[in-house]
């Protein structure tokens, strides 16, 4: 079952266009990392699956559903959650309080208003949950000002995963993180269950090929090519583009 | 685990609980130490408590400061005004519950103008509609009394099961008023306590982040601004019930400004700041005003005073005092 189709995509910022007619198509289950350089369009291409700006032109179908035209909140709604790279979360407010809003944010309750949040159990058992598994039950208390910015990137991961998506988009997980943290991310990024599809941007390439079962790779806002991890790192093309050097056999067909 | 989880604050809760019966208990026996004079300036504190809390759900919960309230208050005035002294209607609880309503129709009209903007844009456009309104008021004589105002309301009768209750006295008006005191702040606690106040608090913080984890967050904003418009325009008619009078001036700037000064001085981020700010400014405004015409200075020094010393408000410093690790204001 295909999660992701995306079809003939283009966005623009007024003179840049930053997403040219892109055509994705991610099998559900999948590890999908977006790679590419600078302004390529990565993320992008992730703003507009995840609703955050409407699209120019084109598609995007999550499970066969078209949600091109929905607003970011109602693509929740069919699985959609995110993570940004610059950590955007509730900095005023405690671990817990903002692990237990992006539970509540699909709960049918989410509107009540006469009815203290604290009697809403399944909440708090499934913070519960999340806290001790990312370990961060210990600072549950403390405003996510106070932590350390690899905390705060965890905390960043389980907004994300808190409403049980389907479909996970990761805006550079560890960026800004040291390599001992970038490699602990990635390896509780590889843990999570396989009935999330993640479609990731990242920037590290010893986690990207950690994770990815499939690269594509943006360039100048197009696809340049799209393959598994081994098929990209032999591709000339992207060694030329990405890796930054170029093959010295002159190989570059298309170019 | 999970006991200590949703009930960590089961010991302070407790004190709370103690300190909330004998502040009732307190309130509830004033009336027979206080003078009539006293008891009317209580009074009068209660109901703009409950105003100024109205107007705290989008100040201190919200992020969202308007120097428009005054409106709401002037709506739920008019509204019962014109009920009682032009339509004749004595039906107290009728007239309350067409005042919520007027109130509720109000917020749910202008939100939809207000509410498409924040920060400082919202400052404006709150303040451009409570002009404009203001303006209306003042110079639709016809209808509204302008300046001179109506009159000729008088204080409620409650007609239920065979009995008449007036509260046309000063001592059983407050037990009224008090009641409604605390039915308003139960109801706002229990408001900003619920997955829908805990939302507005999340939209305070970060409304993309609430939207990117399905929020509609403009729904959330709107029936905020909603809830606020109707506890303020009841508040409005319960001063009219206790002035038995109302003109223009209730929905102009200075009333605004004066709630929002009630916020501010009381503490936006606590959730009794707007009640202790109510008293100071009420007791300054009542008392110093009997001793000096220059009240109103001493209302500038008083603000001055606060923003140097208290910026988080009075309720703000006495709770950061207790528990240094609260959040500070942005």
């Amino acid at each position: 079952m295909i999660a992701v189709e995306v079809k003939n995509l283009c966005k623009g910022f007024g003179g840049v266009q930053a997403v040219k007619s892109v055509c994705l198509s991610v099998e559900a289950g999948e590890r999908r990392a977006i790679i590419g350089p600078n302004g390529a369009g990565k993320t992008t291409l992730l703003n507009l699956i995840g609703g955050l700006y409407p699209s120019d032109e084109g598609q995007i179908l999550v499970f066969g559903h078209e949600v091109t035209h929905f607003p970011d909140y109602r693509r929740t709604e069919f699985g959609v959650a995110r993570t940004f790279q610059l950590t955007s979360v509730f900095f005023e407010l405690s671990v817990l309080d903002n692990v237990l809003l992006a539970i509540q944010a699909i709960k049918p309750y989410r509107f009540r208003m006469f009815r203290p949040q604290r009697v809403y159990r399944d909440l708090f058992e499934k913070a519960e949950m999340f806290l001790n598994k990312w370990d961060l039950w210990e600072n549950r208390n403390m405003l996510v000002r106070e932590l350390s910015y690899g905390e705060q990137r965890k905390v960043e991961l389980i907004m994300g995963l808190a409403s049980d998506p389907k479909i996970l988009l990761l805006d550079e997980p560890t960026s800004g993180l040291s390599t001992a943290e970038s490699a602990y991310l990635a390896e509780l990024i590889v843990e999570m269950g396989k009935d999330i599809t993640l479609l990731i941007v990242e920037h590290d390439m010893d986690v990207v090929f950690s994770i990815a079962s499939r690269i594509t790779v943006l360039h100048y806002g197009s696809v340049l090519v799209e393959g598994t991890p081994q098929e990209i790192s032999d591709h000339s093309k992207t060694k030329e583009v990405y890796l930054g050097w170029k093959d010295p056999s002159g190989n570059t067909k298309g170019g | 685990m999970l006991m200590t989880l949703s009930h960590q604050r089961g010991k302070s809760e407790y004190i709370y609980f103690v300190i909330t019966v004998a502040a009732i208990a307190l309130l509830l026996c004033l009336p027979k130490v206080l003078s009539i004079y006293g008891v009317t300036l209580l009074t009068e504190i209660f109901i703009y408590s409950i105003f100024s809390m109205s107007l705290n759900l989008l100040i201190g919960y919200l992020g969202y400061t308007s120097l428009g309230h005054a409106t709401f208050f002037a709506v739920g005035g008019y509204a019962l005004a014109l009920l009682a002294s032009k339509a004749g209607i004595q039906n107290f609880f009728f007239c309350v519950a067409a005042t919520l309503m007027v109130g509720a129709a109000f917020g749910l009209l202008l939100g939809l103008i207000t509410m498409t903007v924040s920060g400082i844009y919202f400052l404006m456009i709150t303040l451009a509609t409570g002009q404009a309104f203001w303006a209306a008021v003042w110079s639709w004589r016809s209808f509204t009394g302008g300046d001179d105002g109506l009159s000729g309301i008088s204080r409620p009768m409650l007609v239920a099961f065979g009995h008449r209750w007036p509260f046309s006295n000063e001592i059983t008006f407050y037990y009224l008023i008090f009641i409604f005191f605390i039915l308003c702040l139960s109801l706002m606690y229990l408001i900003v306590k619920s997955p829908f106040g805990c939302a507005l608090l999340g939209i305070r913080n970060n409304e993309m982040r609430m939207r990117a984890l399905g929020y509609n967050t403009w729904r959330y904003k709107y029936l905020c601004y909603v809830m606020a418009g109707m506890f303020g325009s009841l508040a409005g008619a319960l001063k009219v019930y206790q002035d038995c009078f109302i003109n223009a001036s209730s929905a102009s700037i200075t009333q605004s400004g004066l709630v929002l000064l009630m916020v501010v001085i009381g503490g936006a981020r606590v959730f009794l700041g707007p009640v202790i700010g109510a008293f100071l400014i009420q007791i300054i405004a009542n008392i110093v005003s009997s001793y000096t015409e220059y009240w109103s200075t001493m209302m500038g020094v008083a603000l001055i005073l606060s923003v140097m010393f208290f910026p988080e408000g009075i309720a703000g410093y006495a709770v950061r005092k207790v528990n240094p690790s609260t959040p500070r204001h942005k």
